[in-house]
Formats: structure tokens, C-alpha cells, sequence
């Protein structure tokens, strides 16, 4: 047993050997059958890493919102696009369904209601002006005074409402970061008005900018917040209610229930008729997202990888050259009583350190292009995914183990005697 | 340089394995982009085709505000501004100022349930329209007949019902003659369409067409209405174009140089649109299957130095006799962009090949343009030429006599 694992170990040392002096001896070659390799792992790790950065920042998007909240709406689907037909005529929620939720509901903490008002109709836009600055895409909404706490906002600056300023329908807001900016630049914004649709409004607090991003932009850091009782007075038409059931500790599930079976209740849906309103939770929506961008990340991946392939049969190239132009010299070694397999270790074992060494400088250029990208676009992830590393190395190696097989074998049969003969 | 040519054709031959592997390397890099922009124009194609069934390819519409969802909010409070809502008067001028130039057809649309009996289709895309509509888009009719200028005269609660709308209230039976209930009034089914398919997730098949004057018994008359219009047969699209602005123009009473009080949608801006949304998905596509061209650029380059180095000797010999620098630079660029060239029109073909299988049996409206096959091989070529170069370089700096002394 001894015997033979020592043999394998200085088999292995002398065809390491007498693969690192070709590589050694034909650096120009070697250099650029690494230099191919390189462009593929880097393709593959760089956009393997901003796929994982987008699904990232989406995911942190949804998770922003509370993932302890069930969110209800009347139709199904994302809340600030225009829904399917099938769902467009269904009931909206109103704010008494989420008073019932709080009231019937014991595994429901606190319910947090959000009111969408349109801010671009058929007849009017509303625009937000402070000073001589203006938004156009600015977004509407209105906020229970507790919304904020269920959504777990971070304030940079001010509070949120009091339960008096919403039932007194005060002209107060609260803003998210973006628009803040837009509208006061640098002037802190608390305590400072701005006009809105026509009206004056205070801001009492700022929202921190969200973390999550769709793609690059947070729609929340543009939303200007209002008390439910100011929308109801100013903007009676608005009536897309959202409702933000916080779940209490550890009992998701049983909440979703009893949401669900509240809203049945209170909307007389019929036995066995099917809900007209749909429940989800953050997990649920992030799980939606990647079931859909699955496909997308495979198709681009697989993209990517063709430049992989192509760094493949770089090597393999090199190895067939590098096997031609041996030709006598394995054809002595064969002669002068080298096994085959010992032949073929040579040559695989050349591709594999090849490969070897491109992989480990493409994840190292990747690692280092991803630290800059990280610093230019805060959104993208500083390391990539380690799965991508790890694929980027194993799959150069492999490319490598794949492509050095064929000239390796091929080596390996040569005829002795016809290879002394060869010139 | 047909010399340079014939000499690297006889360099390739005498290394084929090498010389594939080289033009396997352009090939899988040509084939990955003859196929992912095939893929994207199909998917551009299939979306403006689908636009053009929706909206029709010769028509424009008019409007208070033609494309609400495709304008920037700050344009869109613009033109609402601006823009004074159209009414059936201004049609009635539109008509009266055409001079059989331009075919008007106004198109109010809502959103309904449709009762037979007691089956109903919810939330059709109830339209009030006129007879000239047909003559604008591809409304075929597979049973009874579409709206006729009787129709548009009197108002008939008469309807035409989509494919969707006909198969859900008349399962069985034949709608032709049967009574519907729209907003609560009695309707007569006169025409059913052939079934159009669906564009991007709606189906095209849930529409009801009814005459406009019925259409505001039923809704109350349009906020705004909006106005398809094309050219009369035989009139140049730029010059319909023309007389349904002026006319409008001159319906607002606007001065020279005054901007549009409307809004005009052509099928160029639709397309625009269209284009922009297929060029967002190629920002991604381009530039990781460019990665795969450079790639494949640096294995040619490989392949073609260990050819030069190989024949270190040869070249040197040649050089002795009197061969120039640059006879040696041509030869060894001729080299490289054969093999790139051979790899490229590889690649071409599988795409084209399955890009027409695709086509055949998937019936998938992809197809390689003229414009990609001419890229693709001007790409090839032009990643040989960059390839050779620094091959071509050292073979032309080497020293002769230390050439020669190679073995």
C-alpha cells in the first residue's frame, strides 16, 4: 500500500516537473493561454457578482418594508403599477378592514395603514416646489401615524406624526431622502414648508435613505408622506389602501391566517368563493423575484460563459501545440520505458497548472475590479459571491482537465518508434 | 498579397488541428453574438408587430394627450395644460376640412361587464368608434359584419365582440343576433372577430366595438376624445400627416410657431419606444458576449505566435533572400485573418442555421438581418487583423542571422 502511494506521488512530482519547464520554457505561450482563460473567469465571476448584487438589493428592498408585516391589497400583484384586468374591479381595502385586523386578529401587533394618492391622473399633476426648487416625481402617500414603526423607518432627522396631527388632518409631512434633497438641497428640511398641489405643508421629519434598491433607485426615498386624516380631507379620491399587519414574534403564520380570515369576514367574501384581495409577506415576494429572475440569471450566466469556453479551447490549443512539437521527446520517453498513463499525467497535469493559474489571476482581477465597482456604485457587492469564486476556480481547473484530455490522450498513444522517427 | 494569402492558406493546412482550434475559438465567439442579437431583434420585431396589431402601421392618433404613460410626468402636467380636451366637434371639422385625404375614425374606450343571460365577461375593453376604424386596422371579421355608416349615423345599440368576449358569453350557440347587456343597456351582437392572439400579456381578443353615439347613451359623453386617422388610399402617410395638424392647428386657431395645442402619436414614436426598451436589454448583452470576442481574439493571437515561432528559421531564410518586412508582416496578418475569417463564417452559419430552425419549427419570428451578417464578418476580420498584430511584429523584428541560428 506504502509502495504504491509513493509511487503515485513521484509519478505525480516528475510529470508536475516536466509540465511547470514546458510552461517555463514557452513563457509567451502559456502567458496568453492564461490571458484567455482570465478574460472568461473574469466575465463570469464580475457578472455572477452584480446578478448577486441586483437580487440582493431587491431582496433588502422587500425586507425594508418589515419582515414581520403581511402586506394585504385588493388586487394581486405590485401595488404601484396598474394592476391586471381580472383584479381591476375588485373592492378596494379600507381603513376600517385594518381596524378590524388590529381588533380580531390576536397574532396581529400593530397594523400600519398606507393610502395611495395619485399624483399623475387625466386631469391634474401634482408637483412638490420649495423655494425655487421643483419635483415632478415626487409620489403621494398617506401614513397611519404608527406606519412608520411597523416599517421599522429610520429617521435622519424629526419624528414621525401624532395620532393628533392625523385626526386634526394637519398640513405636515414627512419625506423621504431623495425628495428631501431635491427640494432643500443642503437646508435641513425639518421645520421648512413646501408647496404641494397647491397646498403648504411642514415637514416634521426625513427618512434615512432605504438600502434596497429596484435597479438602482428606492421608490420610498422619493415618497412625501402625509396623515391619513390630510389625505381623506384634501385628496378624497385617493382610495388605494395598504395594510401592513405586523406580525407578533414568531407567529407569522398563524397572523396570516387570521388576516386572512378577517378580511374574509369583513369583505362577506362567500365560503367557498375565492379571496378578492391578496396577502404576502417580504419572504414571498422575494421568493416571486427569484423564481422569475432564475431564468434571466441563468440565460446571462451561460452567456458568460462562453467566454470560458473560449479560454478553454485556448488551452487546449496550446496543448496540442505543445504535444506536436514533443512528439520525439515522448516517443523516447515511451521507449526508455515510461508508462503511458505517466504521459498522460504530464499533459493533464500541464493544462490543469495552466488552468490552475489562470483561475486563481481571474478571480484575483475580479476580486479587485469588484472592490472598485464597489466603491464607484455603493450598490454593488464588494466580494463576490463566494459560490462564484469558487465556481470560477473549479471551472478554470476543470476547463483545463477538460481540454488537456484529448492532446493528453493522444500523447499518450503515440507509437514509439513512429515518434523517434518524427521531425 | 494574393502570394501573402496563398502562403498562409499552405501555414494553415499544414496545422490543422491548431489552426481549427484557433477558428473554433472566433466561431463559438460569432455564433454567441449572430445569436443573442438575432434574439433581441426578434424580440423588438415581435413587439412592434404586435404594436402594429394593436394600433395599426399606417395610423396616427390624435389626441388631448396621445401617449400618457410614455412622456415624463413634467410633459404629461405640460400638455394637460396646453392641451384642451378634443370633442366630437373637432372631429366634425376634421372631416369636413379632409378633402378626401385623410380618413378620421374617433375611438373612445371603457372598461365594462358584458352579460348574456347568465354569463358574463368582466372588465371588456368596450370601445365606441366608427365605421372608418375598419379601414385603419386589421379588424377581420370572422361572423356577421363590422359597424357600417348606417350605424355611425343612428347610434344602433348595436355591438361587434372580441373573440374572448363572444367564446365566454356564447359558448354554444351562435351570437349573431343575440341581445348583450352593457351599463345596462340592451345591445345586438351584428359581427364577431377572428381571433387576434395577445401582445405583451393583454389579450387583443376582449374588445366590443359599438357605435359612438351608442357608446355615450351608454357612458355619458368622453372627457376627451381621441382620434384615429390614417391616409385616404393612394395619399402619402407625411401628407395625411400634414393636413390632420394643420387642420387641428387651424380648428385651435394657433399662430405660426406656436406649439402643437394637441397631441399627435405616430407610428415612428411608437416604434421609438419599442426600440429604446430592446437597446436597455442589449446594454447587458453586448458587452459580456464582446468578453467572448476577446477571448477568442487572444487564443488566435496565440495560435498565430507559435506558428511565427515555429518558423523562426523559415522566416529568417527568407529574410536572407530578400524577402521585405513587410511581405513577412503581410503573410503573418494574412494568417490570422484567415483564421479568424474561417472561424467567423463557421459561427455565421451554425447561427443561421439555428437561427432558421428556430424559425421553422419554433416558429419564433427571429431572424439574422443583413446588417448582422455583415458585422459579424467585418468583426471577424477586423479581431484577425488585431490578433496578428503582435505576432506580425515579432516575426518582422527578428534578427536575421539570429533567426537563421535557430534550430
Amino acid at each position: 500500500m506504502a509502495t504504491t502511494q509513493h509511487r503515485w506521488y513521484s509519478a505525480l512530482q516528475e510529470a508536475g516537473v516536466l509540465a511547470l519547464d514546458s510552461i517555463r520554457t514557452h513563457k509567451a505561450r502559456s502567458l496568453l493561454a492564461i490571458i484567455g482563460l482570465v478574460i472568461g473567469i473574469v466575465t463570469v465571476v464580475l457578472v455572477a457578482s452584480t446578478l448577486t448584487g441586483l437580487r440582493n438589493s431587491v431582496a433588502a428592498l422587500f425586507r425594508e418594508l418589515g419582515s414581520d408585516n403581511i402586506f394585504a391589497f385588493h388586487r394581486g400583484g405590485d401595488p404601484y403599477t396598474p394592476g391586471s384586468d381580472a383584479d381591476a374591479n375588485r373592492r378596494v381595502l379600507t381603513v376600517a378592514d385594518a381596524e378590524a385586523i388590529e381588533r380580531l386578529a390576536p397574532s396581529v401587533g400593530a397594523v400600519g395603514i398606507q393610502v395611495l394618492v395619485p399624483t399623475a391622473t387625466s386631469t391634474r399633476v401634482i408637483t412638490a416646489r420649495a423655494g425655487g426648487n421643483e419635483s415632478d416625481t415626487v409620489l403621494l402617500e398617506g401614513a397611519s401615524p404608527n406606519f412608520f414603526e411597523v416599517t421599522d423607518t429610520i429617521f435622519s432627522a424629526g419624528r414621525p406624526f401624532t395620532d393628533t396631527e392625523s385626526l386634526v388632518a394637519a398640513p405636515v409631512a414627512v419625506l423621504g431622502a431623495n425628495i428631501a434633497r431635491a427640494l432643500f438641497g443642503e437646508t435641513p428640511p425639518v421645520g421648512q414648508s413646501f408647496l404641494l398641489g397647491g397646498d403648504r405643508y411642514f415637514v416634521v421629519g426625513v427618512a434615512a435613505p432605504r438600502q434596497g434598491t429596484f435597479f438602482g433607485e428606492n421608490r420610498n426615498d422619493r415618497v412625501v408622506s402625509i396623515p391619513l386624516g390630510t389625505v381623506r380631507q384634501r385628496f378624497p379620491d385617493a382610495e388605494q389602501v395598504v395594510i401592513y399587519a405586523q406580525a407578533r414574534e414568531g407567529l407569522r403564520a398563524m397572523a396570516r391566517s387570521e388576516t386572512e380570515t378577517v378580511l374574509r369576514l369583513t369583505r362577506q367574501v362567500a365560503p367557498d368563493a375565492e379571496n378578492d384581495f391578496t396577502l404576502s409577506t417580504s419572504d414571498q415576494i422575494i421568493a416571486q423575484f427569484d423564481q422569475v429572475g432564475a431564468q434571466i440569471f441563468l440565460a446571462t450566466l451561460a452567456l458568460a460563459g462562453v467566454s470560458l469556453v473560449i479560454g478553454g479551447i485556448g488551452i487546449a490549443n496550446v496543448m496540442v501545440i505543445s504535444v506536436t512539437e514533443r512528439t520525439r521527446e515522448i516517443g523516447l520517453r515511451l521507449a526508455i520505458g515510461a508508462r503511458r498513463q505517466d504521459v498522460r499525467l504530464q499533459f493533464l497535469l500541464e493544462s490543469a497548472i495552466l488552468a490552475g493559474i489562470g483561475g486563481v489571476v481571474g478571480v484575483t482581477i475580479a476580486l479587485l475590479l469588484g472592490a472598485l465597482a464597489s466603491a464607484l456604485a455603493p450598490a454593488f457587492p464588494a466580494l463576490p459571491p463566494l459560490w462564484a469564486v469558487v465556481a470560477g476556480v473549479c471551472s478554470a481547473v476543470g476547463v483545463g482537465v477538460l481540454a488537456g484530455y484529448l492532446p493528453a490522450r493522444r500523447a499518450s498513444r503515440l507509437d514509439p518508434v513512429e515518434s523517434l522517427r518524427y521531425e | 498579397m494574393i502570394e501573402s494569402l496563398r502562403q498562409a492558406a499552405g501555414t494553415l493546412r499544414a496545422n490543422r488541428l491548431r489552426s481549427a482550434l484557433g477558428a473554433l475559438a472566433i466561431a463559438v465567439a460569432v455564433f454567441t453574438q449572430v445569436i443573442v442579437v438575432a434574439a433581441l431583434d426578434g424580440v423588438a420585431a415581435s413587439a412592434e408587430a404586435t404594436t402594429a396589431r394593436a394600433f395599426g402601421s399606417e395610423t396616427f392618433l390624435l389626441g388631448q394627450v396621445a401617449a400618457p404613460g410614455r412622456v415624463s410626468r413634467r410633459e404629461f402636467q405640460d400638455q394637460l395644460l396646453r392641451n384642451q380636451p378634443i370633442r366630437r366637434s373637432d372631429w366634425r371639422f376634421l372631416e369636413s376640412v379632409s378633402d378626401g385625404l385623410v380618413e378620421y375614425a374617433p375611438n373612445v374606450q371603457t372598461v365594462a361587464d358584458v352579460t348574456a343571460g347568465s354569463r358574463t365577461y368582466e372588465t371588456a375593453a368596450v370601445s365606441g368608434t366608427t365605421s372608418a376604424l375598419a379601414g385603419m386596422r386589421d379588424l377581420a371579421i370572422a361572423t356577421g359584419r363590422f359597424l357600417i355608416p348606417d350605424d355611425d349615423r343612428t347610434g344602433t345599440a348595436v355591438v361587434v365582440l372580441g373573440a374572448d368576449v363572444a367564446d365566454e358569453l356564447f359558448p354554444t350557440t351562435d351570437p349573431l343576433g343575440q341581445p348583450v347587456r352593457i351599463a345596462g343597456r340592451r345591445f345586438d351582437v351584428v359581427g364577431v372577430q377572428v381571433r387576434q392572439g395577445s401582445s405583451g400579456g393583454t389579450s387583443l381578443d376582449r374588445f366590443v366595438w359599438m357605435p359612438l353615439a351608442a357608446w355615450e347613451r351608454a357612458f355619458g359623453a368622453p372627457t376627451t376624445l381621441p382620434i384615429f386617422a390614417s391616409a385616404a388610399p393612394g395619399v402619402p402617410a407625411a401628407v395625411a400627416e400634414e393636413r390632420a395638424r394643420v387642420s387641428m392647428r387651424a380648428r385651435r386657431n394657433q399662430s405660426p410657431g406656436e406649439a402643437d395645442a394637441f397631441d399627435v402619436l405616430t407610428p415612428d414614436a411608437a416604434r421609438g419606444f419599442v426600440a429604446s426598451l430592446s437597446s436597455r436589454v442589449g446594454v447587458a448583452a453586448g458587452p459580456i458576449s464582446l468578453m467572448a470576442l476577446l477571448a477568442a481574439i487572444v487564443v488566435v493571437t496565440n495560435t498565430v505566435l507559435v506558428s511565427v515561432t515555429q518558423r523562426t528559421r523559415e522566416i529568417g531564410v527568407r529574410r536572407a533572400l530578400g524577402a521585405t518586412r513587410q511581405s513577412v508582416l503581410r503573410e503573418v496578418l494574412a494568417e490570422s485573418a484567415l483564421t479568424a475569417m474561417i472561424g467567423g463564417l463557421v459561427g455565421l452559419g451554425l447561427a443561421v442555421g439555428v437561427v432558421s430552425v428556430l424559425a421553422g419549427v419554433a416558429e419564433l419570428p427571429v431572424a439574422v438581418s443583413t446588417a448582422t451578417v455583415m458585422t459579424s464578418l467585418v468583426a471577424s476580420a477586423a479581431s484577425g487583423i488585431v490578433a496578428g498584430w503582435y505576432p506580425a511584429r515579432r516575426a518582422t523584428r527578428l534578427v536575421i542571422v539570429d533567426a537563421l541560428r535557430t534550430e
